[in-house]
């Protein structure tokens, strides 16, 4: 390892994020003709958190022929020193810096985290925009994650956007890239061959027109890559087992894709249809094969409604039998209201139970299409109180389309429910704590909402305000809220088009970095790139016409715009469309890229 | 009762004692080795360690005990040696009888610092274990400190390889690396800061010295 290196190291907090050596490392000496770094613009504990990253790593690395590293944000410690010292961002692996390698990957999961992008290209001496790179040696630089969704606010930063399941499209484009270096092709002409394959979009060739400041329907569509069996696609278990505690410490089985339940709000849900799932006796056998080969002693289930999937009883009882019979925890995620049962339940000393309502009034969550009634939510608060739960976490949204008022004082009727079933049916001496958080709505892309305006800062202030003064008194009541201004910057970078990446570069210029935590995030830093660009947000956050051309639509995500906008109109009437199940297709258009229920 | 001694060096040499001992217990389980449960409410694996090793410091000599007493010590080392991260591969294993409690016996640690310039300061390196008070300060969370170390300085040995230095830990304690950092101001030594090696560890009292490898050695059944 470089001197610098070392002695910057045993200068900064926790410096084993920076230096690799996990169990279970592939081999990064095999033979290798093309060599990837996979970058996530946060530190090491949330990156290495990420089950995306974790499939595509060992995936790349169990390919003949390829070495795939790992980089994480350095932490603004460590990225000072770097700085000071010279010493260029380098892989974890192996210590190579970024501009060594063929392919520079960037997996993109929330907005906020634009600049750490800039951030770790500025570090590793990568000219930002792709055209910069044109003609000097220099890495492909690509993106993936769930932001491709709309990729358009940082398109010009990148050579080539995977749009879908990296499975298949970074697989497909990793091979062309190995092959083209073979054979010569320029950097240019492997472009344009990569343009071709299914959910690889190179901006440099679809740019968007606009006539009279209107974006132009779009010639060609990209269209995203999913995984056509998921039962038999690559799910790695001899994974990286970090050396220092990170922020998911334990081994997490993906039960399935694709969401049934059509939350009007959900970005995620629409993006990852079809609705794709992995047998029972897989995922026993991926469950045990996880704690084997890492030693984790907890093991977490994963997707989108945990409760939704077909085998859910089967598998928690294999589970409890099998791996996690003796000293490995079963972890359960947060689950729906409508689907709990008391057998998902813990057992022993039990501390808090988290749901999210996301609504406080029966007609709102039937705007957004919930589908949780208020007796689901009795029924399931009177069954965790009668187990011995001591406390309630729950997730609210405000600023949803049609709120009011009323709708938020839905949310206090909740709490007072859940003190009403504590004092009639509690065997404990204690009160129960309650928690309440509240997220702002953003109206994202690929959404029956993506047309609706977000709510501007002074209403979030009176919202959050309206909820602060009824609470105040009740004991034993917590209010947690997401922060009003970070919530606008989210809405712009999530529906921006081109004009934004000039913005996302000034606040980079000013300072701005780790913006998804609150005590880097500067509003003021953003307000002063918008201005100085030009830009205004309130064009991004405003309601947009149906006839309009979005910047994201020339991608082919499977669900299509007509679907969209029936369910923005059914929500308009409080009109709720039922959760999809096998037979019962809602025709959402997710079956084209791939069959639902296999 | 198993007793391993492992090395500690290269990239897990920056990971900090906390975080060893949850690599540790995550060996166990990897390579399958029984470990017995403690039985409280939250049962966990019984196992021990030697005293903690500052971040950053490499080693050669640290010491992990675990409640085992139906394995072979080849048995157990092999399957640790299969399941531990690359960095922290043991030497031997050891069975003994009941926990070796090296944390409350060991009180003094040899430290290596590879440097070649040591040599041509040897005698006044020597010194430093002859001194009868010596005061340094030094950063400790946030505060200055002021800390006598004379005291805390057993031996001071210097070859042309660099130096060998023993000194107190355990309660008193003293960071190899506050030393080698005073010693670096007064002396061009050019000591790296990821460098510096425990190669031995030893219990001292009225009978005598001996190095934790002849303990262990002396009660292995």
């Amino acid at each position: 390892m470089d001197k610098r290196i070392q002695k910057i190291l045993t200068s900064v907090e926790k410096p084993a994020r920076y230096v690799g050596g996990e169990f279970n490392m592939p081999n990064m000496d095999k033979p290798c003709t093309t060599r990837l770094c996979l970058c996530f613009p946060e530190i090491y504990e949330m990156g290495m958190s990420n089950i995306g990253m974790r499939i595509l790593y060992h995936m790349l690395n169990d390919m003949d022929n390829i070495i795939c590293e790992r980089c994480f944000a350095p932490f603004i410690d460590f990225g000072g020193e770097l700085l000071k010292e010279g010493v260029p961002l380098f892989s974890l692996d192996t210590h190579k810096s970024l501009v060594e390698f063929d392919i520079v990957g960037f997996s993109i999961g929330y907005e906020m985290l634009y600049t750490n992008v800039l951030y770790m290209l500025d570090l590793a001496g990568i000219p930002f925009r792709a055209s910069e790179r044109v003609g000097i040696d220099m890495p492909i630089i690509i993106a993936g994650g769930p932001c491709v969704i709309n990729p358009e606010p940082f398109a010009e930063l990148f050579d080539a956007v995977m749009i879908g399941e990296g499975e298949v499209n970074l697989k497909l484009f990793t091979e062309l890239y190995d092959q083209c270096k073979a054979d010569g092709v320029s950097r240019e002409d492997f472009l344009v061959q990569a343009s071709k394959i299914d959910g690889v979009y190179v901006p440099s060739i679809i740019k968007p027109v606009y006539e009279d400041g209107k974006l132009l329907p779009f010639d060609n569509l990209v269209k995203r890559a999913v995984v056509q069996d998921l039962d038999t696609a690559y799910f790695p278990t001899k994974i990286l087992v970090p050396n220092i505690e990170i922020t998911h410490d334990r081994a997490v089985l993906e039960l399935y894709r694709g969401c049934n339940n059509g939350c009007r709000f959900c970005q995620a849900c629409f993006y990852y249809r079809p609705i794709r799932s992995r047998k029972l006796d897989t995922l026993l056998g991926l469950g045990a094969d996880l704690v084997a080969k890492t030693g984790y002693d907890e093991l977490s289930l994963a997707s989108l409604s945990t409760s939704d999937y077909y085998a859910l009883n089967e598998l928690i009882t294999g589970l409890k039998s099998g791996v996690c019979s003796s000293n490995v925890k079963l972890c359960m995620p947060s689950l729906r209201l409508d689907t709990y049962k008391e057998e998902f339940m813990g057992k022993g000393r039990l501390g808090s139970i988290t749901f999210a309502p996301e609504a406080g009034s029966q007609r709102l969550r039937d705007v957004i299409n919930k589908n949780i009634s208020d007796e689901d939510i009795t029924n399931t608060i009177k069954m965790a109180i009668e187990r011995g739960y001591k406390g309630f976490k729950l997730y609210f949204m405000i600023g949803l389309p049609t709120e009011t008022d009323e709708d938020l004082d839905g949310i206090i009727d909740i709490i007072n429910l859940i003190r009403n079933i504590a004092r009639e049916f509690s065997q404990q001496k204690r009160p129960i704590n309650i928690t309440i958080s509240t997220n702002v709505f953003i109206p994202k892309p690929l959404t029956p909402f993506q047309w609706e305006r977000q709510i501007t800062r002074e209403e979030m202030y009176h919202k959050q305000d309206y909820l602060k003064q009824k609470l105040q008194g009740m004991r034993n009541v917590r209010y947690n809220w997401h922060s009003a201004s970070v919530s606008m910057i989210e809405a712009v970078l999530a529906r921006g088009d081109r004009s934004i990446l000039p913005v996302i570069e000034k606040a980079y210029e000013l300072g701005a970095k780790f913006d998804g935590w609150s005590e880097y995030f500067n509003y003021n830093t953003w307000e002063r790139a918008f201005s100085e660009c030009g830009v205004k947000m309130d064009d991004f956050v405003g309601e947009w016409s149906e006839d309009e051309v979005l910047p994201w639509e020339f991608i082919d995500h499977g669900v299509t715009r007509k679907y969209l906008l029936a369910e923005r109109h059914k929500a308009y009437s409080a009109s709720c469309t039922p959760a999809c199940t096998s037979g019962d297709c809602r025709n959402c258009g997710a079956n084209k890229l791939g069959r639902c229920f296999q | 009762m198993k007793v391993i001694k492992h090395v500690k060096k290269d990239s897990i040499s920056l990971v900090s004692h906390i975080d060893t001992m949850r690599v540790l217990q995550r060996t166990l389980v990897r390579g399958n080795i029984n470990v017995k449960f403690s039985e409280g409410y939250n049962p966990h694996p019984i196992t021990y360690t030697s005293h903690p090793l500052p971040l950053g410091v490499l080693s050669t000599c640290e010491y992990f005990v675990l409640a085992n007493d139906d394995m072979t010590t080849d048995e157990v080392l092999e399957r640790f040696n299969d399941s531990v991260p690359a960095g922290m591969k043991a030497d031997y294993c050891a069975d003994v009888e009941k926990n070796p409690n090296l944390c409350a016996k060991v009180n003094l640690c040899e430290y290596f610092a590879p440097t070649t310039s040591a040599i041509k300061y040897k005698s006044e390196l020597e010194e430093y274990a002859n001194l009868d008070t010596y005061e340094i300060t030094f950063e400790f969370k946030g505060n200055m400190k002021t800390q006598d170390i004379a005291p805390l300085i057993d031996a001071v040995r210097v070859t042309e390889d660099g130096m060998y230095f023993t000194i107190s830990t355990g309660n008193p304690n003293l960071r190899p690396d506050r030393l080698t950092t005073d010693m670096m101001t007064k002396y061009p030594l050019e000591i790296g800061s990821n460098e510096i090696k425990r190669v031995n560890q030893f219990i001292k009292n009225d009978d005598g010295i001996m190095t934790v490898d002849e303990y262990i050695s002396s009660i292995a059944r």
